[in-house]
């Protein structure tokens, strides 16, 4: 609490200081949203001649029923489980490769990094190309070449099984570099010191990674592993350009199938509602994280 | 002890590198298939030739410029983004600020809501922001691309996040030694915040740059559309030109891949110290 | 110049940490004021109330006589030194002098001319151009003063300004604040949780604990005639040793204390004092004695006490003997005294001895913690 005279004072300095940034969030962010929301509750449909008519939870019901909506459900919820411990493994495993005090490990750093400056819509075309199907295909090829002639030729993004997992495979080489640095800022950051304890109690390297190295990761870990989630629930781009949600729905997400209801079938309404409920579970799962974390955060 | 140390060492090296090849073929891909004419980027694509182009061509890179403003794509793109970039960090940086540091009503939940609004993407909104910036008549123009997001509830919370977690006691010292408010952000704090601002400024311009959704959505002339939209025109009549394509990936891709080589050290360390910050 | 009322100040955090109860004391103008205690006694609160980076809880600051509750730091004529001296890191050391200055719109060859001034008599005219970073601990020290100096205040407040540096340099500084608040003449509150510190630098010092002044005086005051237990175990190196008994009274209106199964008369004590006393009689009350009080030597008006020793260190030209009395109880034998002797023991290795004291040197402290009864001080030699 402040004297108020310095209560008045703040005051003024913070609504002068934090009015641009709320009210950009207000008029671009939240009012669209709430307009999303009032949206779902009717039935607007654009380039329709009937009157748009207050519905109640009619488009609610009607997405929750349709296949395609719940197929989207299901591939986020699988993307994310996928996504979340193989990025998040792989980046780990590079940042301890190249915390090493070897030479030209900012090389390497460099390398892994380049992706994620790559445009999403950039990579997801390259990687059509080498997702082409045929032992012509890149990927085909490579894969034909490490199993000696063991692999059979798919046609990865027309595959019903192999179409989310390609997707995956993108996603993840474009978003490792990100995370990758992030670990290894925090492996830099752990003093030597615990380390030099931990061998003078007898710890072997295993025993050393267990017991310092991840503990000390954890802030970095729960950041990463937090901003990764609520990303794959956006999943957007790629599926935009790779596979426009086939086949038959494999690779269809909740936000494509969002825009899509919006724009390329003008059911605007369908559209909201499917973006509320993203939003809702998105939220969910945000909350229940941070929840779980502050719990821990207090024993600590 | 040195052997061993030896054999470590070969097993990282080896490890990264194969790693390395592996991770970047894609790239190498979209160099070598701009390199190549068209016809045999696909043919080629399966066998190692694919990746070492026999006849080096620019051709491809001819037909993009011949086919596109490029220059003017780019130029929209800079402007753009730059413009996002430098107008969000002023922002941004003083709503952080004022949740981090100052005492007001209301703040809490403010401050709820900004992390609440960090999670809607753009394209929950896209439609109804449509409608919006046609009533604002702002359609077809610079100022619909930048304006609608300068203010970044990510960007506030990385700012919030930061300040916090900055030592009171320079604020508290130029407080006694006579500074306003204003001052006391200006020319204590920013300097002292450098870290921050160079990874939010990053990370709005790698997200920036890539923005398709968007411009697509509020834009018809090349006049004003950034350079995403240019590769749609090569991607809509089959047969793909997938070498002009990739001389169209490579040539947008080479002033961020620059200026992120140059800048590295401050990229790294920028969004490392966030993250390490949780 | 000016002179400093905290009047009835409390400072309370939330609905359970109260840092600050009741505040009171009063700085004369040009006064050295130390405030010292153990961490969480509230003495940084006090000061941070000053400087106007908290706010009252209730009662009233005045500076001068005017109350100063509702001022901003900014308005309020004070100037501060800080623990990790908050050196605004990205100016240089000139840059750093010239900002309280600057804020208060000082015309630019004033501003120079004061801070050349200031640098000269802190010693820092060299390091006028480069930054806080590339300067060791003592010297950012003096240019943290200097900044605080540099615009002439009416208070001058130091928040445990030497914790930060090696015991070496710690003396050093110490005297070369004392220097400057001598010639400068500010009224000055000083906090720190050491109390060597605050008996040599302060004109005055105050003893706080947990939120509570529990006594202020001069050095001298506070070392002969602590208050309170906790004054008394604060002041001095080490603190005076506080040890359970019962008052009792042996024959012939001699009094005596029982420590376990042994008695120490004390000699009669005046008709004045027995008044003080004479409720606490067969009542538990805690004597206090001093470490330096002790002796191993049995000289007329001494009375002996046995104890058993559990160490001892020597320092070349004293012992510090550390004990504990004996034929007590088994909690009574867990609270380890000390004592500081210039004599030798006669028979340094063995566990058991008598220690020696003037019972005119003892204190009596009732159950609360009340001082009951002072020690006589000694005749001046």
């Amino acid at each position: 609490m402040l004297p108020p005279s310095l209560q008045k004072h703040d005051l003024f300095a913070a609504w002068t200081f934090a009015s641009p940034a709320l009210l950009g969030l207000l008029g671009f962010v939240l009012l669209p949203f709430v307009l999303a929301v009032i949206l779902s509750f009717s039935n607007l449909r654009l380039g329709s001649p009937l009157p748009t008519e207050f519905m109640g939870f009619t488009q609610y019901q009607r997405i929750l029923t349709d296949t395609a909506f719940l197929h989207a459900l299901k591939n986020n919820t699988v993307f994310a489980l996928l996504v979340v411990p193989l990025q998040t493994g792989l980046a780990m495993l590079l940042a301890l490769l190249i915390n090493q005090p070897l030479r030209g490990m900012v090389v390497f750093r460099t390398l892994f990094f380049m992706p994620v400056v790559f445009p999403l819509s950039l990579v997801a075309v390259v990687w059509v190309l080498l997702f082409a199907p045929g032992p012509q295909g890149s990927l085909n090829s490579v894969l034909e070449l490490i199993t000696l002639g063991a692999w059979q030729p798919r046609d990865f993004l027309h595959d019903t099984r192999w179409a989310l997992p390609a997707i995956t495979l993108t996603s993840i080489w474009q978003g490792v570099g990100f995370q990758m640095v992030i670990l290894l800022a925090a492996l830099q950051a752990i003093p030597l010191e615990l380390y030099e304890a931990a061998r003078v109690d007898g710890a072997n390297k295993r025993q050393q990674l267990w017991f310092v190295t991840l503990p000390q990761l954890r802030n970095a870990l729960i950041f990463v592993v937090l901003v990764t989630t609520i990303l794959a629930f956006r999943l957007f781009d790629q599926v935009q350009i790779m596979t426009q949600g086939g086949p038959q729905h494999a690779t269809t997400t909740v936000m494509y199938e969002a825009v899509n209801a919006a724009f390329a079938s003008q059911q605007v309404a369908k559209g909201a509602a499917m973006t509320v409920v993203f939003f809702t579970i998105v939220l969910s799962l945000t909350l229940l994280q941070r929840y779980v974390i502050k719990h821990e955060k207090v024993i600590e | 002890m040195r052997h061993r140390r030896f054999i470590i060492s070969l097993l990282v090296y080896s490890a990264l590198l194969g790693m390395a090849l592996g991770y970047l073929l894609p790239v190498w891909m979209m160099v070598a298939g701009s390199l190549k004419p068209d016809a045999q980027v696909l043919l080629q694509a399966g066998s190692l030739r694919g990746f070492l182009p026999s006849e080096i061509s620019l051709q491809n890179y001819h037909d993009v410029l011949a086919r596109v403003p490029f220059g003017r794509y780019l130029f929209n793109s800079a402007f753009i983004t730059l413009s996002i970039v430098l107008c969000g960090l002023l922002v941004n940086s003083l709503a952080g600020y004022a949740l981090a540091r100052l005492q007001w009503p209301g703040r809490d939940k403010v401050l709820l809501a900004v992390i609440a609004l960090m999670i809607i993407p753009l394209e929950a909104i896209a439609v109804p922001l449509f409608y919006e910036v046609t009533l604002l008549g702002w359609r077809n123009t610079y100022l619909v691309q930048i304006v609608p997001f300068i203010a970044n509830a990510f960007s506030i919370y990385l700012f919030y996040t930061f300040f916090l977690g900055l030592p009171k006691e320079l604020e508290e010292a130029a407080r006694i030694d006579g500074a306003g408010m204003w001052r006391i952000f200006f020319a204590i704090v920013v300097p002292n915040a450098k870290p921050v601002f160079a990874t939010v400024a990053i990370l709005t311009f790698l997200t920036q740059w890539g923005s398709f959704l968007w411009p697509l959505m509020v834009t018809h002339s090349e006049a004003v559309r950034p350079l995403p939209l240019g590769i749609a025109a090569f991607y809509t009549l089959p047969p793909l030109q997938w070498g002009d394509i990739f001389a169209f990936g490579v040539m947008m891709v080479l002033p961020v891949l620059l200026i992120f080589l140059v800048f590295q050290r401050w990229f790294v360390r920028g969004v490392a110290t966030t993250g390490v910050k949780g | 110049m000016a002179k400093v009322v905290f009047n009835k100040v409390s400072k309370r955090f939330d609905a359970e940490t109260i840092a600050l109860r009741d505040f009171s004391l009063s700085i004369e103008d040009g006064e050295f004021m130390v405030l010292v205690g153990p961490s969480g006694c509230g003495k940084s609160t006090a000061l941070r109330l000053l400087a106007g980076l908290e706010a009252v809880s209730a009662g009233e600051i005045l500076i001068d006589d005017q109350v100063i509750n509702q001022t901003t730091p900014q308005q309020r004529n004070i100037a501060m030194v800080f623990q990790n001296y908050a050196l605004y890191p990205h100016m240089t050391v000139r840059a750093n002098l010239e900002f309280p200055l600057r804020m208060r719109h000082t015309p630019a060859h004033e501003i120079a001319a004061k801070v050349s001034h200031i640098a000269e008599i802190l010693d820092l005219s060299e390091l006028l151009e480069r930054k806080p970073k590339q300067l060791s601990g003592g010297q950012r020290q003096r240019v943290a003063m200097g900044r605080a100096l540099v615009r002439d205040p009416s208070v001058f407040l130091l928040d445990e300004p030497l914790s930060n540096l090696d015991a070496r340099l710690r003396a050093q500084i110490r005297a070369d604040i004392a220097q400057i608040q001598q010639r400068l003449n500010k009224t000055t509150l000083y906090v720190t949780h050491d109390q060597v510190e605050a008996m040599t630098l302060g004109d005055r010092v105050a003893v706080m604990h947990a939120g509570e002044l529990q006594q202020v005086g001069t050095p001298e005051a506070l070392y002969q005639d602590p208050q309170n237990i906790f004054v008394a175990k604060f002041i001095g190196s080490p603190g005076m040793n506080i040890i359970a008994s019962t008052l009792i009274s042996q024959g012939d209106n001699e009094l005596a204390v029982r420590i376990g199964n042994q008695t120490i008369p004390l000699s009669r004590l005046g008709q004045q004092t027995d008044e003080n006393i004479s409720p606490y009689l067969n009542k538990p009350i805690w004597i206090g004695v001093r470490p330096e009080a002790l002796s191993p030597m049995q000289l007329p008006n001494r009375v002996g006490m046995k104890i058993k020793i559990r160490a001892t260190e020597f320092l070349g030209h004293e012992s510090l003997v550390y004990f504990q009395i004996a034929q007590t109880t088994e909690s009574q034998a867990n609270n380890v005294l000390i004592a500081r002797l210039t004599e030798s023991l006669p028979q340094p290795d063995k566990a058991d001895a008598t220690l020696f004291v003037d019972p005119a040197a003892i204190y009596l402290f009732n159950q609360t913690g009340r001082i009951i009864h002072r020690a006589k001080q000694p005749a001046a030699s």
